[in-house]
């Protein structure tokens, strides 16, 4: 019985829903007149309905209403695809935050890292404190007939050897005092020699210019830099005419198809301008790669004309001429082998007349014997100069062209490269994993965090419009 | 629908008028949240434009707006579970996220709710149920849907329906006994 009671039961549940054939439906109302339990249940399953009816039915917010009707009847609905953006916008958003605080990170401690091994360096080196240091102050001073004083001072984090320095300024708390009170000493400088003063900044170092005139160069007139190191560089003097000392060298680098052919021209060239094969050398690399240098030396009135038709001899990678201006040097030796001559010339002659005694005439022969090798030894270096600056040096170096090599050598590199790329990749993901898995924790508690703001500003919003 | 289909944004209109409140409340019994229920009816509209064309003529619109109604509010479900896993250990017992949710007050029993009484505790009842039947239960009752119709909404048999509706009575049978007798 009570099996056939469970079994009515789901009917009548149906059967109140209008959803049992035409025989249950019998079969339903024939048992309902039979037993009470049954239309019990059957009653209180219509109480239940009408129970479940009191449930009120709710109502659209009239905002959402009208945003929504303003935005898919027109033909597309952007609710949901503003809502994806949104989402897209935060997780980016808060993905490129994490990265950029991991490379803020990042740098902060390879800052710091370099920071203290250059402190340290700094430390150990002492009494370097005058070297130019990165980052450190840098003055130059230009004396108006192109001589320049170069003044270099410490990094401004030594204010303490600032100090030092600048004892005879008074106080200077800091590279910025220090900065003005050169300022003023130039101005100074300016105003006392009338030379004409010039100031400029790039990036932060300080540049300043003092032209004053050459007879000041004597004593720097700028007082606070007194005790620092002060260098004077010797201008570079252009070559004025035919009259001046000049050793003139070429440097030419070639690309050429037959090396041996090239290597030919180059000494028929040679020999057609008087002139001579200095040396020469072949060599083949590991990667068959044949490479020459030939040095060759011509009279100083054809070396223009040597280099003109050496550069037709291949694709020129590289040229360079040098000249180096010896005549102070050269002169000056004239004149000490003049007066050292005229010395020698003396005392030789005192020793012709035999007017000494022995001892005097040893005593004069030693004073002669360095005399004459230093006279040698000029003679020498002016023989020397006259045949560096008779004869001009051309080095050349050579390379044939070879695509296969080329090739080869750069798949070579590229090789090496990737290799390095991936070594360092691995090394910096190594040692940036713990970094990168904190960083990938804080982006995933920001995404929650924001996804649980919205929906909580959501939540608010839709009450008090409801 | 077939209208709309063929460019008539008036019977878009109509259908939007006709079913804005049906799904609203759907959405609402099933999710107990009316943030979400009308985040679901938005996002309902929004695929009923956009997979227009997918609609085949021979189903019967109701249920094929309800079917997308249930797919929507089952990826809602989803999605509060993903974040419950953040913030709460779920109540495995009966799958409630009211630490969650902002608690909805419009059905607390309260000081004029008299009349809203039995209404409050069908609410907490349907609340309770398990949500299979309780969206049975709720297409049946609420929004008149044959017992065929809600075997497609559900992707059931109808026999399972039919099972489905009948515990879902007993259930709310039980629940809300003592306050039957008020009703008639």
């Amino acid at each position: 019985m009570i099996f056939i009671h469970s079994k009515i039961k789901k009917i009548i549940s149906a059967y109140l829903d209008n959803e049992v054939s035409e025989k249950e439906k019998n079969l339903v109302e024939e048992h309902l007149k039979k037993c009470t339990f049954c239309r019990k249940y059957y009653e209180n399953l219509q109480r239940l309905s009408s129970a479940l009816n009191k449930y009120k039915e709710e109502e659209l917010s009239s905002d959402l209403e009208q945003r929504i009707k303003n935005n898919f009847l027109g033909g597309k609905y952007k609710g949901v695809a503003k809502m994806k953006n949104k989402k897209l916008i935060v997780g980016i958003s808060s993905g490129a935050l994490a990265i950029l605080l991991m490379f803020v990170f990042v740098g902060h401690i390879q800052n710091s890292i370099q920071k203290r091994i250059h402190n340290a360096y700094l430390e150990l080196s002492g009494e370097k404190q005058y070297e130019s240091v990165s980052g450190g102050e840098e003055y130059s001073s230009s004396i108006g007939d192109g001589s320049v004083i170069n003044s270099q001072y410490p990094q401004a984090r030594k204010v303490e050897k600032w100090r030092d320095l600048n004892r005879s300024q008074g106080s200077l708390e800091d590279s910025k005092a220090s900065r003005k009170s050169i300022y003023a000493d130039s101005n100074k400088a300016w105003m006392a020699t009338s030379g004409k003063y010039a100031a400029g900044y790039a990036g932060h170092d300080y540049a300043y210019q003092l032209n004053v005139p050459s007879e000041s160069l004597i004593k720097p007139s700028i007082t606070g830099v007194e005790e620092g190191p002060i260098v004077i560089v010797e201008p570079y003097l252009p070559a004025t005419g035919k009259e001046d000392k000049l050793i003139r060298n070429a440097y030419a680098t070639l690309e050429v198809e037959n090396i041996q052919k090239v290597y030919d021209e180059i000494v028929k060239v040679g020999k057609g301008k008087n002139g001579y094969l200095a040396a020469a050398n072949f060599n083949e690399s590991t990667s068959g790669r044949v490479n020459a240098q030939i040095i060759l030396r011509v009279p100083k009135e054809k070396f223009e004309e040597t280099i003109d038709e050496i550069r037709k001899l291949g694709q020129v990678k590289r040229f360079d001429i040098h000249s180096i201006d010896v005549s102070q040097d050269y002169s000056s030796l004239v004149s000490e082998l003049n007066t050292i001559k005229t010395v020698y010339d003396k005392i030789a002659e005192k020793l012709k007349e035999k007017k000494t005694d022995i001892q005097g005439a040893i005593r004069l022969e030693s004073q002669l014997s360095p005399i004459a090798k230093r006279i040698e030894a000029i003679r020498s270096k002016i023989a020397e100069y006259d045949n560096l600056i008779a004869v001009s040096t051309i080095t050349i170096n050579l390379y044939e062209v070879s695509w296969k090599l080329m090739i080869q050598e750069s798949l070579k590199e590229t090789k090496q490269r990737f290799v390095a790329f991936v070594a360092s990749l691995l090394k910096n993901s190594v040692t940036l994993l713990p970094l990168l898995a904190i960083v990938c924790v804080i982006g995933f508690v920001c995404v929650a965090l924001a996804k649980k703001l919205i929906s909580v500003v959501k939540k608010i919003f839709t009450k008090k419009s409801s | 629908m077939m209208e709309y289909r063929a460019g008539n944004i008036g019977a878009l209109e109509e259908i939007f008028q006709r079913y804005k409140k049906p799904i609203l409340n759907y959405a609402f019994k099933l999710l107990s949240s009316f943030a979400d229920a009308e985040d679901v009816v938005g996002e309902v509209f929004y695929i009923l434009t956009s997979s227009k064309d997918k609609y085949e003529p021979r189903a019967k619109f109701n249920t094929w707006i309800y079917t997308i109604a249930h797919n929507v509010a089952i990826d809602r479900i989803r999605k509060r579970r993903k974040i419950s896993f953040f913030w709460q250990k779920k109540d495995k017992e009966n799958n409630s996220y009211e630490e969650l949710d902002i608690p909805d007050t419009r059905f607390m029993p309260d000081a004029n709710a008299e009349e809203n009484d039995v209404a409050s505790y069908v609410k907490k009842a349907i609340d309770k149920l398990p949500f299979q039947l309780k969206e049975a239960i709720v297409l049946r009752q609420y929004h008149n849907l044959t017992y065929e119709e809600i075997g497609v909404v559900l992707n059931c048999s109808l026999s399972k329906v039919k099972i489905l509706i009948f515990r879902a009575k007993e259930t709310l049978r039980k629940e809300l006994w003592p306050y039957m007798e008020e009703v008639r």
